[in-house]
């Protein structure tokens, strides 16, 4: 290396940026060469005075605290605009939300379905509601109360029964 | 849902804030002191908002001075009219070919190293100091400049250069004001 690369590279010398050989390559130059050691000195001692005039500017003592107290403040308007869990929004990709409602319909029309009663096959009336007006108690042969027709769907409903007291007096 | 505000609030004290005085003492040379008070301010607010993206184990101090940067860069475009272009700026000042050999930076005129600091162009005290003082690699002065590391390598060459010649004996770095507030070259920060 001779005196005109070394002064191309002095400021990367200086800053040790570079590379391994080129560094050695300079150091080598500057032990043979008075000249460029002056250079390299000088650019050394201005940068020991600029470090000399930095640092005798020292922060005021109450800055740190204001610093503190403006980051305080700002904490406190963050946390307010933030808001509690409960509220928070979460985004999805449509694909997946599609999947989601279709399985929440899905359980619901299911869970629906288990809780209903078995009908029986066909029949006119399986299935059917019937409405209370429609119908009137039936009796079977003995007299006594048709409970089938439950079995064939119908609804039971409730019917007043007037009967006449021993005085013929309906109650 | 407290915890997680405190561990963020801990850490954030432990990681960020011990570099206070560092991004002060930038901010001084890059602006007055009232100023410099509200740049490292609103550094930090914009770093606690952001701190979820800092990676640990990376260089906070680095991350830190990004912010200032652009925080810096985001005041002045606020109170300039025009930015000039960096590259138009003051390069009549700008010293390209400086020859170190010259010996006169004895410690005398370490003492006109504040005042030949404050005639720098912005962009070039910003790749200065933060090469020389806060020993950044030219990486990452890249990322906190947010230019290309040729940009920051010339921009060091020729900030140094330049400061020489202003303490070179009658240069105006001996004599020089303070900072006069003109509008300095400015490259916009992505």
């Amino acid at each position: 290396m001779d005196c005109k690369e070394f002064r191309e590279v002095l400021d990367l010398y200086v800053d040790g940026e570079l590379s391994p050989e080129a560094g050695g390559a300079a150091r080598a130059h500057l032990k043979d060469c008075a000249a460029c050691g002056r250079a390299e000195a000088q650019l050394l001692h201005l940068r020991r005075a600029l470090r000399r005039v930095v640092s005798g500017h020292q922060p005021p003592p109450e800055l740190a605290n204001d610093v503190r107290r403006a980051l305080g403040l700002r904490r406190r308007s963050m946390r307010r605009a933030s808001p509690p869990f409960w509220r928070l929004k979460v985004s999805l990709p449509a694909p997946v939300f599609a999947l989601l409602v279709a399985a929440v319909v899905g359980f619901g029309g299911w869970a629906a379905l288990a809780r209903r009663p078995e009908l029986p096959p066909g029949g006119k009336g399986a299935g059917r509601r019937v409405s209370p007006a429609a119908t009137a108690p039936s009796t079977d042969a003995r007299g006594e109360f048709d409970f089938s027709r439950f079995d064939r769907g119908e609804r039971a409903s409730i019917h007043v029964v007037r009967r006449e007291g021993p005085d013929g007096a309906g109650r | 849902m407290r915890l997680p505000w405190l561990k963020k609030t801990r850490r954030f004290e432990e990681t960020a804030l011990p570099h206070l005085p560092d991004l002060y003492r930038l901010a001084r040379q890059v602006s007055d002191e009232h100023r410099a008070h509200d740049l490292v301010q609103e550094t930090f607010l914009r770093a606690w908002k952001y701190f979820d993206s800092f990676e640990r184990g990376t260089n906070c101090r680095a991350w830190l001075l990004r912010i200032l940067h652009n925080v810096w860069a985001d005041q002045w475009r606020r109170t300039r009219l025009e930015i000039p272009l960096a590259a138009d700026a003051d390069e009549a000042l700008v010293e390209p070919d400086y020859d170190w050999e010259d010996e006169f930076l004895k410690e005398e005129w370490s003492e006109g190293v504040g005042g030949a600091l404050a005639q720098l162009p912005q962009v070039y005290r910003w790749a200065v100091l933060l090469a020389d003082v806060e020993e950044l690699s030219y990486q990452e002065i890249a990322r906190v400049m947010g230019c290309p590391v040729g940009t920051v390598m010339s921009r060091i060459n020729r900030g140094r250069r330049t400061l020489a010649r202003l303490l070179r004996p009658g240069g105006s770095g001996g004599a020089a004001r303070e900072s006069r507030g003109r509008c300095d070259g400015l490259q916009r920060v992505p």
